[in-house]
């Protein structure tokens, strides 16, 4: 598990805004704003995070489905930015994504096997029509879907049923990374649980690594083995799952952890950490740490300065002032 | 918070799809099969379908129905009303309307076609690259704003003023002034369409633009673009024939419903019918394809499944 498999370095992806035809003034959102991260081979890393934190678009930046405005995405020791069409076309072999919306993931007009086919066609994998068949009923056995499911249109399937189609498309093609875009919040509990199973068999199977998207503390906390915590466009806190959990050290980590209702009524928790105010515009986020309007440990530092990554302890990053070996020691 | 998601056993999380269903031996149904059992339902594209049907197949076998030859002139029998020998009459140079009718169809319908056509792929591909390729979108967009903003009629006048009086350049000059409509509607359709998480997920996988636009793009546009081939079919023959009315389109002694119409002007005091059947000819066919065209646009649209 040490090996590297993808390495991500300063992701910055802003999107332009539009200020007319005339104007030359040009606005950006920082929907990702300097994420750095290391992703070894066969883990899972939960990426949670509020709406428009840059969780989505960081995925999608990985896979240059938006072309990212600067940063290094190193796959397999190679630069994804990079490569030419004809050798990124290669690697999307190898790099797969699963969608949030099972309705909208999948072209109503093309039979299940179509949909599959064309996955493997792309790719050259099987040579005759009879092989990429065959090939297409096992990836349905694999995402537990029946052969007369084949040729079926996607309108005929429910959302739970539809997730696994979008699986089976990913995995079709043999990839080693697949990154999952909040793959379970469009479903209902019951199906949730089937297709996070699921995902997790076919980790063990076929050896994947997932990057796994949410907003749900409790489904990345059951399949993640690291996790790493955004904010406004930055990463605020990466570390391991159970320590992620048992001590966040971001003050931003700790008022999510503390959001989470707690099933027992006699366990109640009593510093339940309630911020203030919203998510600041990400077109022209607050100076300095882009937390300090809502942060409750705010410094003067924080409202001037950037904080930087520090690494706390072994794997365990935070993007704090308060973390910062002088200012501890005054703490202290 | 909860110590981990739901538990569920092995058996219980593997998903057992149902194995005798008798769902499984049905054919699924494909989707043109359903939109064709909404037309076929549907009152309005019914009734415009059996008006186009039955103009298009008089002009087919114009030459075995036709009583009169076209182009023969017979003094004896000018202005003759309808009735008689000749069902609908006569014109100035004795020629029977009705039969100059079912051959004036023939050149309507051909012109409509035509029009559609050189229309339609034109305007599709330019509305597509507008869509799909954003960059070249402003420029394919000032041109058609351009020419939108002309009257269509205007538009096809202009064009005739340029390329010349005939039949074959009122058929262009019809095409290139229905041209911005294709590129609004199509442009508009793509636009939604690839933002759509299917064509993320095939560009995730590596297919190229074309195969995207060809296999998944296109046919989620095309019920639009049937739709408003029918519509564009109603005005383009509207236009022609008044550029024919006009005198721009098809010269005489070419039978045309617009010209027909033209020649029986002069003489609408004594001869009404020379002017009237041709009219009236393409008004029926007209709301032939508007029928259609309504009715088409209401069992394709997605928002009444």
């Amino acid at each position: 598990m040490s090996e590297i498999l993808l390495e991500v370095h300063n992701l910055k992806t802003y999107f332009p805004i539009n200020n007319g035809f005339i104007s030359k003034k040009k606005d950006f959102v920082k929907a990702v704003d300097g994420v750095t991260f290391k992703l070894f081979k066969g883990e899972t890393l939960g990426i949670v995070g509020e709406s428009g934190c840059g969780k989505s678009t960081t995925g999608r930046s990985i896979l240059k489905l938006i072309e990212p405005t600067s940063g290094e995405i190193i796959f397999e020791g190679r630069d994804v930015l990079s490569l030419s069409k004809q050798e990124l076309r290669r690697l999307r072999k190898q790099m797969q994504i699963v969608f949030q919306d099972p309705f909208a993931s999948l072209n109503p007009r093309l039979r299940i096997s179509s949909i599959l086919e064309e996955a493997l066609l792309t790719h050259g994998i099987g040579k005759s029509k009879k092989e990429r068949r065959q090939k297409v009923l096992e990836i349905l056995q694999m995402v537990g879907l029946n052969a007369f499911h084949a040729d079926r249109y996607p309108h005929e399937f429910s959302g739970g049923q539809r997730q696994r189609i979008g699986i089976a498309r990913a995995i079709a093609v043999g990839p080693s990374l697949i990154i999952a875009d909040e793959p379970v919040s469009a479903l209902d509990v019951s199906v949730q649980a089937q297709i996070l199973n699921l995902f997790q068999s076919l980790q063990k199977e076929l050896g994947l690594t997932y990057i796994f998207i949410a907003h749900d503390l409790s489904v990345v906390k059951h399949i993640s083995d690291r996790v790493g915590v955004m904010y406004l466009g930055r990463m605020v806190e990466f570390a391991d799952k159970n320590q992620m959990f048992s001590e966040p050290l971001h003050p931003y980590t700790k008022s999510l952890m503390s959001s989470v209702p707690v099933p027992n009524p006699e366990n109640k928790k009593k510093d339940r950490i309630i911020l203030t105010g919203d998510v600041p515009n990400p077109a022209n986020p607050p100076l300095g740490c882009t937390f300090h309007p809502r942060c409750f440990a705010c410094m003067e530092v924080c409202k001037t300065k950037n904080p930087r990554n520090i690494e706390v302890k072994p794997g365990h990053f935070v993007a704090c002032h308060l973390f910062e070996p002088e200012i501890m020691g005054v703490r202290d | 918070m909860s110590s981990s998601a739901p538990k569920l056993t092995d058996s219980e999380t593997k998903f057992n799809p149902p194995q005798n269903n008798r769902d499984s031996e049905t054919k699924s149904k494909t989707y043109w099969s359903l939109v064709g059992k909404r037309i076929i339902t549907n009152k309005s594209a019914v009734s415009g379908a059996c008006i186009l049907l039955f103009f298009v197949s008089i002009s087919l076998l114009a030459p075995w129905i036709a009583p009169h030859p076209v182009d023969v002139m017979n003094f004896e029998q000018r202005f003759l009303p309808p009735g008689g020998q000749h069902f609908l009459g006569t014109d100035d140079f004795g020629r029977d309307i009705f039969s100059r009718i079912l051959y004036g169809g023939r050149v309507s319908l051909m012109m409509g076609l035509v029009a559609v056509l050189i229309a339609g792929v034109i305007g599709v591909t330019l509305g597509v690259i507008s869509g799909y390729y954003r960059r070249f979108d402003i420029y394919i967009m000032q041109v058609m704003d351009i020419l939108l903003a002309f009257p269509s009629l205007l538009l096809a006048i202009a064009i005739i003023a340029v390329l010349g009086v005939g039949l074959t350049n009122a058929m262009i000059a019809v095409a290139i002034s229905a041209i911005p409509s294709y590129v609004r509607v199509v442009r508009g359709s793509v636009l939604s369409i690839r933002e759509k998480e299917y064509i993320e997920a095939v560009k995730a996988l590596g297919v190229s633009d074309f195969k995207i636009i060809l296999k998944h793009v296109f046919p989620n546009v095309l019920s639009p673009i049937i739709v408003l081939s029918s519509l564009q079919f109603g005005t383009s023959i509207l236009v022609a024939a008044a550029l024919s009315f006009l005198g721009l389109g098809a010269q005489p002694p070419t039978p045309e419903w617009g010209s027909m119409a033209y020649v029986g002007k002069a003489f609408l005091g004594q001869a009404w019918w020379m002017s009237l059947f041709p009219g009236l000819a393409i008004m029926l066919v007209v709301l032939g394809f508007n029928l259609l065209g309504d009715g088409l646009r209401d069992a394709l649209d997605p928002r009444q499944k």
